[in-house]
């Protein structure tokens, strides 16, 4: 069996992508989906930032699994990821100063996305740091996708832009309900609509 | 006029579920009647508006005076989840009754990312003590408001046809985006 | 007994390396965090003061009056306050509206930015957007700075008037306090802070 370690790899990582994506199928992360998903470049640094705190809340449980007591392992988790989002908060208002105040809240309240702890308890903490850390991106980068396709549908409909660069013309009078909460929830109730009818007639 | 201004634009012009988007999760998941409900928006009143008078505290006395601003992630995580159990303890000892009602929805609230929003706005817009423990009441009150009308939504939802794809998350989302159009019709109210 | 000592030991040595890196991130990061915080705030002066015009090196300063942050850009060479800049609070549809006012030191404002609020895309939030912020261009102190429903001369935008209001509320009030703060900005020498040079 040397050689199926690749192939488990891949499966690992592309699980996150579609069949367990995080937002779309196991309806995780749902506020900030809605929340910052007003421009496609909003949702992308959204994703990125739970990406990178995924990876390394990952790393460091996968690492740290044989040594933490079962009983104390929830605080244990809670530490470790509301650090790494701490440092995340602080590097984004350092480097990236306009996005950290248009993501607002959002960035420290990485710390209770059910995502990371779910990750945490049901994946780094019972399998390798190798696995974990492939888990972290597969879930991570699926996450990421779908907040940049719901950031892109609200951007191009709400506003007839896309990374701020206008797609319709002038004469385009923007449907402004997609930027508004109304549209946040209707775009992604009909999107995981979508998704589940693809799953139905891929089965 | 000021204080309640924060107190009714917590509840309907910047309600926390249809406008803020926080605590969608308890929003979508103990919504199925509504007797659940009004029990977890009662354990959410109640966290919420202790947890904005505590944390208030740790901010300002603990954290600022010893520059370590940079730690109210970590510690209002923390302060919440002892909160939490402490509440729970107290409650049980004190008020079977209350207990019976609240208490398989304290732990639910400690993930709550509403109980920890609060605490980070009241931070943010700089309140005063009497604006925080106010606002997280209020911010409680719009939670309860908006999950018992989905939960009465719900409870219709479940006689009528909907389309195989649409039915429970991606319905229930569509309701609220209709909610949330509703209470845009109070922006600008105050 | 010895199990409890386990899990303090472990809680607290996590604790302890996670509160070290935490420390450790933040004396990375501090420095860099004040100057975008400065680098934000100057880009804004710069941009309201309007000195295209001035050849001259310039330095600006600031200080708060009446806990109002104000900025003024002074002639290195010789100290003549070219322009000025004003904070103004407004109250938005969502929320506080920020504006930094630029007045030259006759008091006619010499331009306008948001530097933060919290209206709804595309309506309110459209008092960010240049055809509206230059309609504070050239006015003074006098004029009647409020939207035409209040009987003043700016255009409001549609379906946002009270964002539109809000920002002139702000306008008016940075001015005022330029007014009544004239000769401490113009001419006051003690207690401002150098920010750029």
């Amino acid at each position: 069996m040397a050689g199926d370690g690749g192939i488990d790899l891949f499966k690992n990582f592309t699980r996150g992508l579609w069949s367990e994506n995080p937002l779309c199928r196991l309806l995780l992360g749902m506020c900030p989906a809605l929340a910052v998903t007003t421009t496609a470049i909003n949702g992308l640094g959204m994703g990125l930032a739970t990406l990178l705190v995924l990876f390394f809340s990952n790393l460091i449980i996968s690492l740290l699994r044989h040594l933490i007591p079962s009983k104390v392992r929830i605080p244990s988790f809670i530490i470790v990821i509301a650090s790494f989002v701490t440092m995340i908060d602080l590097f984004m208002e350092g480097f990236f100063f306009a996005l950290h105040r248009e993501l607002g809240i959002f960035i420290p309240l990485i710390v209770v996305n059910c995502i990371i702890l779910g990750r945490a308890e049901a994946f780094a903490s019972r399998n390798s740091t190798l696995d974990s850390l492939i888990d972290a991106l597969g879930m991570g980068a699926g996450f990421t996708i779908s907040l940049l396709i719901l950031g892109s549908i609200r951007e191009i409909v709400g506003m007839g832009t896309i990374f701020g660069v206008t797609v319709f013309g002038e004469g385009y009078l923007p449907f402004i309900v997609m930027i508004l909460p109304p549209g946040a929830f209707i775009s992604l109730g009909l999107l995981l609509g979508i998704m589940n009818r693809i799953e139905a007639i891929r089965r | 006029m000021e204080l309640f201004g924060i107190v009714f634009g917590a509840i309907f012009i910047n309600n926390f579920v249809l406008v803020r988007f926080l605590g969608i999760c308890p929003y979508l998941g103990v919504s199925r009647r509504i007797e659940t409900a009004m029990g977890m928006g009662l354990a959410v009143i109640f966290v919420m508006t202790i947890a904005s008078f505590v944390t208030y505290f740790v901010y300002h006395l603990i954290l600022i005076p010893f520059n370590l601003g940079y730690l109210y992630i970590v510690s209002f995580i923390l302060v919440i989840a002892v909160l939490v159990q402490l509440v729970e303890m107290v409650i049980q000892k004190q008020s079977p009754a209350l207990h019976r009602a609240l208490g398989i929805y304290l732990p639910l609230v400690t993930t709550n990312c509403a109980i920890l929003g609060v605490a980070f706005l009241n931070i943010q817009e700089g309140f005063t003590l009497v604006e925080s423990t106010l606002h997280g009441f209020g911010a409680g009150i719009g939670f309860t408001l908006a999950i018992i009308l989905f939960a009465g939504l719900r409870e219709r939802l479940d006689l009528v046809n909907i389309p195989e794809s649409l039915k429970g998350a991606p319905i229930g989302l569509i309701v609220a985006g209709l909610l949330s159009i509703g209470f845009m019709g109070f922006v600008g109210m105050i | 007994m010895s199990e409890a000592k386990k899990l303090i030991l472990v809680l607290a040595t996590i604790c302890f390396v996670a509160a070290l890196g935490l420390a450790q991130v933040h004396q990375l990061t501090e420095e860099r965090i004040a100057a975008a915080r400065l680098e934000f705030e100057l880009r804004a002066v710069r941009e309201v003061i309007a000195l295209d015009h001035v050849d001259i090196p310039v330095i600006i300063e600031r200080k708060e009056l009446a806990g109002v942050p104000v900025y003024r850009a002074v002639g290195d060479i010789e100290p003549v306050v070219l322009g000025v800049a004003v904070v103004g609070y407004g109250r938005g549809f969502a929320g506080p509206v920020e504006i930094i006012v630029g007045i030259d030191s006759k008091g006619v404002i010499t331009g306008i930015e948001i530097l933060s609020h919290r209206e709804t895309p595309g309506l309110g939030a459209r008092i960010t957007e240049n055809f509206f912020l230059n309609e504070f261009k050239g006015k003074q102190l006098g004029d009647e700075i409020k939207i035409k429903r209040d009987g003043g001369e700016i255009d409001a935008i549609t379906g946002a008037t009270v964002s539109a209001r809000a920002v002139s509320e702000g306008v008016e009030a940075a001015l005022t306090l330029f007014f009544s703060e004239k000769n401490e900005i113009l001419q006051g020498e003690t207690e401002w802070q150098v920010m750029e040079e």
